[in-house]
């Protein structure tokens, strides 16, 4: 890790009464499962979109003793994960990490990883729209209103119109869940597939948007449930093959174009996890390194 | 009272480091509830208060927190500490405080004055600090919620069993109400609204 | 054989080398300095500072040759710097009755207390290009000083109305003036906005979104029959009254411009008829800004003044939430940034609900 840290930035860079504000703002979140709080969000060095909301979460949360590990799209290598990690070990000399197990605070864009999170985790989201009702009705005041009274109506009479015409609810990521029986909440652009991994889950989950000006949580061991109905239950989804790389059948898959044929591939999206399977010795259909027995193959 | 006289206790060794722990601290707090806590780098603290309470109040409150005290370890002392070290207004008017200290023989009839948000905004409710003389896990008083695996047992040996009435009726007002800690020594635990008793 | 693309860090590294490079531009060709970019492109400079709601010249030239003319990046570098810096305390009130004038004209009165001054204006120029610009190096002719030196005492337009009583007071009767004014970069937006942060919001906010939205009141969307009062250009002089001393100090200089706007007037059986008020400033020499501004001020008063909402204008979630053009602009370029997974997940769908779609066809068909 370098030393370089700009002396002109306090560590973490946010100054420390911004730190105040977003840790009060964190502990009224914590305190109430899946309401949005507001804060008052800062202007960041980063533009609004590419995680500011996490970014300030993280700055607010992280000490000199953390491990940071950060991912978009699953993946440490996309090329937000590593601004934001560089931005970290810049103004806060920061130990960062890929590997899931040993990061003691986790960034997110779009993913929950694949490893089974621990107490000693935290795993931060980057939100766009925090508000789940946002897209059904566009004005805060309504929506605010909304939650105050448990007016959730909206929201089933949205996913039911989906089951009337496709057949079933057509929203495959920020999949609306209510958390702790009271609060609907919008878990990020995640895709569904990662919905189930939020029901009490061990590690505590905070949520960043710094455009929306909105800090919530979900403290470790809460119920987080996806919302259905009895005849129409909540599904992940399933791909036909595994991945190609690790053979997995149980890990979100990335589809990538190989050719202009129609030649394509599904490779796990949390890289850290494909290649722990890998030097575990498990071999896909493509791997690198063939030598070793194939123990899945695709159809 | 003339703030310009510097504290006679120091705050924290290094402000920066040391606030960020014991939010970290606070935060494992809130998110598991009725678990006691140990804060790893206390400040200095004025007397009439722990040093957890002391850590805490230096940690989250400043300017912008009204903190209310109550008459029992509202000493000069003390507000020139909080002056001194976090900026922090203290007020008289306990609907008004952000975050509000009793001691361990406060009179906790100003809980009912303190805020518990609105239905629009429930978060903007005072969070209660209350400085005891000890933290136990021996089983007693035993809590089901949100952050808690089955049920997570705590209690405050001595304090006036009072105070369980007034958690069971804050935690009836969900999502509205107050949010607790209680501090003894270098020690704490949490008690956000959430928080259910059981028997 | 397929390995997974990697080497992120090295790619962000070159490539913000190439942006520095193609930022010099031919290196045959002069550097730009701040000087040349604060002196000759100062209206670049003004937007900057007004929508980065920073007054420092320097800064915003300098951020205007970072960002390669870019001006929305521009104004990005000048509020995340802003951010950074300590805050001293808040000013006291700008009287801009006591403006040091380089213009001021009115569209109400052909001639008023002050008198008429065109100043440093487009408004009459032909706009042919000047070819004559493009050969370096040509002093222009010097301005000839007015005959008679300005008035001393310029009244601001809308008092001279006011005295009259035909005109709404500029504060209400029960306006407390030592209220503390709200600060959006400090506290989130809440809905509904009193006025001195929906001002403060337009202030910041996107020229050419505000002179959309004022524009669309010209054309009937909740129209509201403005005249320009007056818009001045000048120096006012900033003061802060520390606590310690209890009393006022200059801290120095700043250009801007303000408009206001006589509108409509209103009136009814208790009341008698009275004309209403809309207000831009804006730091350096911004015209089309404030008086946009002051179109959407008034437009935005409707509720106050008993108007029905009928426009997005008039509509303060909507202006307030949109007008930020370092959020929007982040905001709608985020969506370049990857989101394989987000479409992965639709393309599952789509791809189910066709199988399925075709699985139905199949079987009504035997």
């Amino acid at each position: 890790m370098s030393n370089s840290a700009a002396p002109s930035y306090n560590f973490a860079y946010l100054d420390e009464q911004t730190k105040r504000m977003i840790r009060r703002a964190l502990l009224k979140a914590v305190a109430i499962p899946g309401y949005q709080v507001p804060f008052a969000s800062r202007e960041m060095p980063m533009p609004y979109g590419w995680g500011t909301g996490g970014i300030q979460v993280t700055a607010a949360v992280i000490g000199p003793d953390d491990c940071l590990k950060v991912i978009d799209q699953g993946s440490d290598d996309t090329t937000n994960a590593v601004s934001i990690r560089k931005f970290f070990a810049k103004v806060g000399d920061i130990e960062t990490t890929e590997e899931t197990e040993r990061a003691t605070v986790i960034q997110t864009r779009h993913r929950i990883p694949e490893t089974e999170l621990t107490e000693d985790q935290i795993l931060v989201y980057q939100v766009p729209i925090p508000e789940p009702l946002r897209f059904l009705e566009p004005k805060e005041t309504e929506t605010r209103k909304m939650h105050a009274l448990e007016e959730y109506g909206l929201m089933h009479v949205k996913l039911y119109e989906d089951i009337s015409q496709h057949g079933e609810i057509a929203t495959t990521y920020a999949y609306p869940v209510k958390v702790d029986g009271r609060y609907v909440m919008d878990p990020s652009p995640t895709p569904k597939f990662d919905n189930p991994k939020m029901n009490n889950m061990a590690a505590l989950q905070l949520f960043g948007a710094g455009r929306e000006k909105r800090i919530y949580a979900i403290p470790p061991y809460t119920e987080v449930v996806s919302l259905d109905f009895d005849d129409h239950p909540f599904s992940i989804q399933k791909w036909d093959e595994p991945c190609a790389l690790c053979g997995t059948r149980d890990s979100f898959l990335d589809e990538v174009i190989l050719d202009d044929q129609g030649g394509r591939m599904f490779v796990c999206s949390d890289s850290h996890h494909c290649a722990k399977r890998q030097a575990e010795g498990h071999r896909g259909a493509l791997s690198a390194d063939p030598a070793l027995e194939t123990e899945e193959v695709a159809p | 009272m003339n703030y310009s006289t510097s504290p006679s206790a120091l705050g924290f060794d290094n402000p920066v480091f040391d606030a960020t722990a014991t939010f970290r601290t606070v935060l494992e707090a809130m998110s598991r509830p009725a678990t006691i806590q140990s804060i790893r780098h206390v400040p200095d603290a004025p007397s009439g208060i722990g040093p957890a309470t002391a850590a805490v109040l230096l940690a989250l409150a400043d300017m912008d927190t009204p903190v209310w005290l109550a008459p029992e370890v509202a000493s000069d002392t003390l507000r020139t500490y909080l002056h001194f070290h976090a900026g922090c207004p203290v007020t008289d008017a306990p609907e008004a405080a952000v975050f509000a200290l009793l001691g361990r023989e406060s009179d906790l009839g100003v809980i009912d004055k303190l805020a518990i948000g609105s239905a629009e905004y429930p978060d903007r409710s005072a969070t209660v600090i209350i400085d005891c003389e000890s933290l136990s896990s021996d089983p007693g008083q035993n809590f089901t919620g949100p952050g808690i695996k089955d049920t997570a047992s705590f209690d405050i040996p001595g304090f006036p069993p009072a105070i369980w009435y007034l958690v069971d009726r804050n935690q009836a007002l969900f999502p509205l109400g107050l949010d607790w800690i209680f501090t003894a020594g270098s020690q704490l635990a949490a008690l956000p609204r959430t928080s259910k008793r059981g028997s | 054989m397929y390995v997974a693309v990697k080497g992120g860090e090295k790619a962000i590294d070159n490539a913000h080398k190439y942006l520095a490079e193609e930022r010099r531009g031919a290196t045959d060709v002069a550097e730009l300095s701040l000087s040349q970019i604060s002196e000759q492109l100062s209206h670049a400079v003004s937007r900057v500072m007004a929508e980065g709601s920073l007054y420092d010249k320097d800064l915003a030239a300098l951020a205007i040759k970072q960002a390669r003319g870019d001006l929305i990046e521009a104004i990005f570098l000048i509020r995340a710097y802003r951010t950074t810096l300590p805050r001293f305390g808040y000013s006291a009130p700008l009287d801009t009755s006591e403006m040091d004038l380089d213009r001021r004209i009115s569209a109400t009165f052909k001639d008023l207390p002050g008198g008429q001054v065109l100043g440093p204006t487009f408004d009459y120029t032909h706009r042919l290009l000047d070819f004559a610009l493009a050969a370096e190096g040509l002093e222009p002719q010097k301005a000839e000083a007015a005959e008679a030196p300005l008035d001393e005492e310029v009244p601001r337009v809308l008092e001279l109305l006011n005295a009259e009583g035909l005109i709404e007071q500029s504060a209400p009767a029960d306006y407390d003036d030592t209220a503390p004014v709200g600060d959006l970069t400090r506290e989130p937006l809440e809905f509904p906005a009193d006025r001195d942060l929906r001002l403060q919001n337009l202030a910041r906010g996107d020229e050419g979104f505000i002179l959309a939205l004022g524009y669309s009141t010209q054309r009937g969307y909740a129209r509201n029959h403005a005249f320009v009062g007056e818009v001045r250009l000048g120096d006012v002089t900033v003061e802060v009254i520390p606590e310690e001393l209890g009393f006022a100090i200059e801290i120095g200089d700043i250009t801007i411009t303000e408009c206001e706007t006589v509108n409509q007037f209103q009136g009814s059986k208790t009341a008698p008829a009275q004309f209403t008020r809309g207000y831009g400033l804006a730091f350096g020499h911004s015209e089309r800004k404030v008086i946009s501004m002051a179109l959407v001020d008034r437009a935005l008063r409707c509720h106050e003044l008993g108007e029905d909402q009928v426009a997005p204008v008039q509509d303060d979630e909507f202006v307030l939430s949109h007008s930020d053009n370092i959020q929007a602009t982040g905001f709608v370029e985020h969506i370049k940034l990857p989101h394989y997974v987000d479409f992965q997940s639709e393309l599952e769908l789509v791809r189910r609900l066709r199988r399925n779609a075709e699985d139905n066809i199949r079987e009504a068909a035997e």
